[in-house]
């Protein structure tokens, strides 16, 4: 290890090579990039390694100036693992059903396994279950390499904590957790992971700690949200502003308000958990609360439909008459990613009476919109004629919004259904809106 | 009662000059409830409007405080503050509540709401509620501080006002000024603590209560659009912190199945800047959090997430013990003959209060099991429930070295003093159950069999 440590300390001369360039790993590529490490990137897709090569973002999540300007290099050849000190993979870990799908992981095990040159650190930057490093990535580097851990190389686990769309949580500004086999490879990652973040890195005293200090910091998002959900609901019953009761109960210290009400989809709250859960079960314990939690979260698309068809019903639609738009497809305000999003469980519950739905998304390209959802999907924004409009993501463009351009354009006495709470309430209400908020 | 009041609800007069009133002593002051949150509010009150009268249904508590003699303990410059105030009569009691609603322009009522076989019991603010009906006079303000059930002040309480009084609202003012305060520094939150949050039943008894408040205390005063989310909003706070050590709990009853340390995860994971993963420990106790969850459910039906926190938190002081259970037989001593020591039994550290306290179920846990139960904690002025229970109460100066377990419920600062591994007989090995990762130094320590919530074993 003690060569290695030498080459953290001289950038130029270490040699990374990231496995996996989507929103976590192309980000990684271009910052170590900056700091003079020599980067190369590998990912199993040639198209998005051709357009990356030729300088083009396919992703949306850099930029093709970044992209341009890096010194990273791309490829889809497995045989540019070879000679890294590092690699690093950052590979999707999906759900499957309920369980985890750690396929991913193994691909990417078995790839680098055999380009793996003797000496090296394999670094984890997946979402996985505690004990999955050891359990599913290191036999598969055994496998496929024929070295034996440890001895031929050796592992590490450095938790992506990425968050697509949101400004000043990027690689950079977030606290790493690192860990690794040993500690001197624990240290040699703290260095190396130093020099791209920011805010410094935090060692963990194992692999498994750091596993599921990832896992659980989305599980008490998944959490939170489900309590707000939850007391949403009881806002609802009686009667109040959920917003007003959040905000207020915002001012003491200890009740953090940055969580409100809406759907949970994404590729990390939703499928944190159910890696702890299937850990958990797997040693014969059930975590009860997360899994409420998942439960309580699962059925708010149904609530938003539900919550929608009252709204028609009270201003007198026959439902299977009705038309609603639902604005924004995506998981999260502005992204254009649609495949965990949880409004299909809106589209689908409002189908379920038989009403007209159309779909918008300007971050969303409509054929993929379209085949996603199984929807017509408007190409501009229009109101015209709708009877009801449910406001699914937040999208920044949506904003903009007025009562009037509601009133004057929707359907007479039109709903207006507001999961995120974008709009303020007691204007649409005073310009004759049925507007609810979740 | 013949003195003349100027009218303060409703009033004509602006702002400065109601003020100024309240500051001066003309608007007459009731606080109804001289607990450990009443009196320490009463005498704030008392400090800055020089006229208040407090009642309270012990004789002793009202004796005491017109005696000038603070009958609540551990609150830091509460001895002196009522002492003064009685010295000049700015601060006297009775044990008369509708007396003092009959001389009061401002009631503020800060008495107990509890919960009786998870229901809400809401029984005490009612009742004074009559009391204070019964003396109510047009341009009063009713002031509810008392956490309460969403919807009681509109519901139940506001009827129960209007009925005794034979006002109707319009004539006078209530709003719901939630408590926000600690045990054991209630003087200082109550003066420049936590935002106050005050809801109206209408805009007149928000702005009056923006008012009183904007005199009394050095924070915010934040108005709320009314009462009922004005109990939201204490009850939620409430809800928020059970959850949220129930997830903390649930997480550490994983450690060892998870083979980690599932504190150290903790800390790792709150290194995110959106992480606060709260602390977990041997149970939740005390009179607010594990109460208000049931101040939801009973108002609006289930609430499952909640619901669940609480059966989480409600079974730590079981695991806990269950932890004692276990590291005996590893001891390869045997649960039913042990000999075990509780430490701390208050709620929390450094407060005398033992409602709701974990230490009880981890007490009856114990004693279940048929292993011998002493117990001790020096703030405990009633052992009775732990006696009731099965344990043997004893000062801390009885300990000797008889014990096969240890079982850290609460941490005092008294045991700072205890040499905890010599607790076991010379050559026996001493379990010790941490139940607020309080002594982690003994982990390694020979002799010692470590185990904690949290901890992996």
């Amino acid at each position: 290890m003690s060569d290695a440590a030498t080459t953290v300390q001289d950038a130029e001369q270490t040699a990374i090579c990231v496995v996996g360039l989507g929103y976590v790993g192309l980000p990684l590529a271009l910052a170590f990039a900056e700091e003079g490490v020599s980067v190369t990137g590998f990912d199993v897709a040639e198209a998005k390694v051709d357009a990356l090569a030729a300088g083009r973002d396919p992703t949306g999540h850099v930029s093709d100036d970044g992209v341009s300007r890096t010194d990273a290099e791309f490829t889809a050849d497995p045989a540019r693992i070879r000679g890294a000190d590092y690699v690093i993979i950052a590979v999707p870990t999906p759900v499957e059903g309920k369980v985890p799908d750690l396929s991913y992981v193994e691909a990417a095990g078995r790839t680098v396994g055999e380009n793996l040159s003797p000496g090296t650190t394999v670094v984890l930057e997946s979402t996985v279950y505690p004990g999955a490093t050891e359990e599913v990535l290191v036999p598969a580097l055994e496998a496929a390499s024929g070295l034996d851990w440890g001895d031929g190389f050796h592992v590490g686990y450095a938790p992506e904590r990425a968050a697509p769309g949101e400004t000043g949580r990027g690689v950079r500004d977030v606290t790493r957790v690192v860990s690794g086999d040993t500690d001197a490879v624990r240290d040699e990652l703290a260095a190396l992971y130093g020099r791209v973040v920011d805010a410094g890195t935090y060692p963990a005293p194992s692999i498994a700690t750091a596993e599921a200090a990832k896992v659980i910091e989305n599980v008490q998002r998944d959490v939170n949200i489900a309590l707000v959900n939850e007391l949403a609901v009881v806002c609802d019953h009686l009667d109040l502003r959920t917003e007003d009761v959040l905000d207020a109960a915002g001012s003491k210290w200890n009740f953090h308000d940055e969580y409100r009400p809406g759907l949970v989809g994404g590729h990390c709250i939703p499928v944190d958990p159910l890696y702890l859960v299937h850990r958990s079960e797997g040693a014969g314990f059930s975590p009860k609360l997360v899994l409420q939690a998942r439960e309580v979260n699962e059925y708010m698309p149904k609530h938003t439909a539900e919550v929608t068809l009252r709204g028609l019903n009270d201003a007198g639609k026959v439902l299977r008459d009705s038309e609603v738009l639902v604005l924004g497809l995506a998981y999260k305000a502005n992204v254009g990613d649609v495949r965990t999003s949880e409004v299909h469980g809106v589209v689908r519950g409002l189908r379920e009476y038989d009403v007209d739905v159309t779909g918008y998304d300007p971050h969303v390209p409509r054929e993929m919109a379209r085949e996603a959802f199984d929807l017509t999907v408007a190409d501009e924004l229009d109101l015209a004629g709708f009877d009801a409009v449910v406001l699914a993501t937040g999208h920044d463009e949506f904003s903009d919004i007025s009562p009037t351009d509601l009133v004057n354009t929707l359907a007479d006495d039109p709903v207006v259904v507001d999961v995120p709470g974008l709009f303020d309430g007691d204007e649409m209400t005073d310009a004759g809106v049925r507007y609810v908020e979740l | 009662m013949s003195v003349t009041r100027t009218a303060f609800y409703g009033s004509d007069a602006d702002d400065d000059a109601l003020a100024a009133a309240f500051r001066g002593g003309d608007v007459p002051v009731g606080v109804y409830g001289l607990g450990k949150m009443g009196l320490p509010l009463a005498a704030v009150y008392a400090d800055v409007t020089g006229n208040v009268l407090g009642a309270d249904v012990d004789e002793t508590v009202a004796d005491a405080v017109n005696d000038g003699r603070s009958p609540v303990r551990g609150e830091p410059g509460l001895d002196e503050l009522v002492a003064d105030l009685a010295a000049d009569e700015s601060l006297r009691a009775s044990v008369d509540p509708t007396a003092v609603a009959e001389r009061s322009q401002v009631h503020v009522v800060i008495v107990p709401t509890l919960v009786d076989d998870d229901r809400p019991d809401t029984s005490i603010v009612e009742s004074v509620a009559r009391d204070i009906g019964r003396g109510l006079a047009p341009g009063d303000v009713v002031f509810f501080e008392s956490t309460l059930p969403p919807g009681t002040c509109l519901d139940t309480l506001v009827p129960i006002l209007e009925n005794e009084s034979g006002l109707s609202t319009g004539e006078f003012g209530v709003a719901v000024c939630p408590e926000r305060t600690l045990s054991g520094r209630a003087l200082s939150d109550i003066r420049d603590g936590h935002p106050k949050i005050v809801g109206g039943v209408d805009a007149e008894s928000t702005r009056i209560a923006e008012l009183v408040y904007g005199e009394l205390v050095a924070q915010d005063v934040v108005p709320v659009s009314d009462a009922t989310t004005a109990e939201a909003v204490k009850v939620f706070e409430g809800v928020y912190r059970d959850v949220n050590i129930a997830l903390a709990n649930e997480l550490a009853t994983h450690a060892s199945d998870l083979g980690i340390d599932v504190l150290d995860a903790i800390d790792a994971a709150n290194t995110q800047p959106y992480c606060d993963i709260h602390t977990p420990g041997a149970g939740v106790g005390g009179h607010c959090i594990p109460y208000y969850p049931h101040f939801l459910m009973d108002r609006v039906g289930d609430s499952p997430l909640v619901r669940t926190a609480r059966t989480v938190n409600d079974s730590m002081p079981g695991y806990t013990a269950s932890l004692a259970h276990s590291g005996l037989l590893s001891a390869g001593l045997s649960p039913d003959a042990a000999d075990v020591l509780v430490l701390g039994l208050t709620y929390r550290p450094g407060v005398q209060e033992i409602r709701a306290t974990p230490a009880l179920g981890v007490v009856e846990s114990l004693a279940d099991a048929g292993a011998t139960v002493t117990a001790t904690d020096p703030l405990v002025t009633d052992a009775t429930p732990f006696e009731d229970a099965g344990a043997t109460v004893v000062p801390l100066s009885d300990l000797d070295d008889s014990y096969d377990a240890v079982v850290l419920v609460t941490y005092q600062e008294a045991f700072d003093a205890l040499d905890v591994p010599s607790l076991a007989p010379d050559g026996r090995p001493l379990v010790v159950v941490d139940g607020r990762q309080a002594l982690t130094e003994l982990r390694d320590r020979d002799g010692v069999l470590y185990t904690g919530v949290g901890f992996d074993e």
